[in-house]
């Protein structure tokens, strides 16, 4: 099973856009796929490196380590969070910012096919 | 022994090229020794046109888990204030060294012991003889490194090795913890800056933590006299003085000064009659009288 994290500015869900900063954005929207590559549950949670004064990167991906999100599509990681990323198994996919969820995540899904 | 810091808020008010220069001055009356502690990029060396040598390794402590004593309680993860333990899914904990200060909180708080004490090199501190009465000690941190304030307490440390009469701290550039830990015992601070707002404004920084430590600070005012900084000047002035700050210096700009830095050879060295080296010569007999 795949789980995607995005970092969102609302909350929002598959409406929302993606935001510019991994570590610094309000929401992550964790979208999990069946074994068909479809959208089974879009689920939203506030990042706890929002608010962090420090370490907003590694804090962000404990987050998703323990939501099981196994690929982040973010415009660009920290390089903390980038090393971390890598160490906990997560695939780093880059999507650009502003764009709807919706489409990012046409995106990932081509990066997904293409590798498979 | 006396120690002095020479400080100057954000980086390139002439900070290094006052220290050096008043080590030089300062060194024919005393024994000096410089610590250079702009651990960040330090360039006294080569100010003063000398090579760094007899290097030690600078340790801090370095967690790393048995993982057959864990537990998995999640323990170590919360007490870290560096956020530098992550949590696997499988729950165990992962040290990302890079971001670890070596507090050894982790290792006091794991109710297994589970977390053993190894040590990494973060930095390097360095000792050299420039003359018989001047040697200077240099701290540098390792390239990706962020951990200043372990390599400014190592670099310090080494320096009162060698201290006899005199220790003359240059600080790190900025106003952060690191500073206050390098001029942290000293009798005086010497504050450089420039009449620029950016000057003015880092100074009055400066002065606080000195203020907040009960140390005496004197102005030096580099670069006296670029552009129309008159009004900022004032600024200066009147800053110094709400700190009972005495404006000791004033050096002009001057093209023989930014020849004597691409040279690499100080300019009270080079040139000893020079009018700006005769500046340095009134501050060090102004220092003379209070030590
Ligand atoms: S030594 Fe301190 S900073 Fe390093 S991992 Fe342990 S708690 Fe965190
Ligand atoms: S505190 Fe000790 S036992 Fe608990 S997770 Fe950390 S290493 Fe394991």
């Amino acid at each position: 099973m795949i789980k995607i994290a995005f970092p969102t500015e609302k909350c929002a869900g598959l409406e929302d856009v993606v935001h510019t900063r991994f570590g610094r954005s309000p929401c992550f929207t964790i979208i999990t796929l069946d074994e068909e590559n479809q959208i089974k549950e879009v689920k939203n949670i506030r990042n706890p490196g929002y608010e962090a004064a420090s370490g907003a990167g590694v804090r962000s991906v404990q987050t998703l380590v323990d939501e099981g999100v196994n690929i982040i599509a973010a415009p660009s990681l920290g390089p903390n969070a980038a090393v971390i990323a890598q160490e906990m198994g997560i695939k780093h996919i880059t999507i650009p910012s502003g764009i709807k969820i919706r489409e990012a995540l046409e995106t990932v899904l081509n990066e997904i096919k293409k590798e498979s | 022994m006396k120690i002095i810091s020479v400080s100057g808020g954000k980086g390139g008010t002439g900070k290094s090229f006052v220290a050096t220069n008043l080590a030089i001055v300062l060194s024919r009356y005393r024994h000096v020794t410089l610590a250079d502690l702009d651990v960040e990029g330090p360039n006294d060396h080569l100010l003063l046109g000398v090579d760094l040598a007899e290097e030690e390794p600078i340790k801090i402590v370095n967690p790393f888990v048995k993982y057959d004593d864990c537990i998995k309680c999640g323990v170590c993860a919360n007490v870290c204030d560096t956020g530098a333990i992550v949590m696997t899914r499988e729950k165990l904990p992962f040290v990302m060294a890079r971001l670890c200060s070596g507090c050894r909180s982790c290792v006091l708080a794991c109710p297994t012991k589970a977390i053993l004490e190894g040590y990494r090199v973060i930095g390097y501190t360095y000792h050299t003889v420039v003359n018989n009465n001047l040697e200077l000690v240099t701290g540098k941190l390792r390239e990706g490194e962020e951990h200043t304030p372990p390599a400014v307490r190592e670099g310090k440390r080494r320096a009162l090795r060698y201290a006899r009469d005199v220790l003359l701290i240059d600080t790190g550039a900025g106003t952060g913890s690191h500073i206050t830990l390098a001029i942290k015992d000293s009798m005086l601070l010497i504050a450089v800056t420039e009449p620029t707002p950016l000057g003015a404004h880092d100074l009055e920084l400066i002065l606080e933590i000195a203020k907040e430590q009960n140390i005496p600070s004197w102005v030096v005012v580099n670069k006296y006299g670029i552009g129309a900084s008159e009004k900022i000047f004032e600024k200066i002035v009147s800053i110094a003085r709400g700190y009972e700050a005495e404006i000791i210096a004033k050096i002009p700009y001057h093209d023989d000064v930014a020849r004597s830095i691409v040279e690499r050879r100080p300019i009270t060295f080079k040139n000893p009659d020079h009018s700006v080296s005769k500046i340095f010569n009134d501050v060090a007999h102004k220092i003379m009288g209070v030590i």
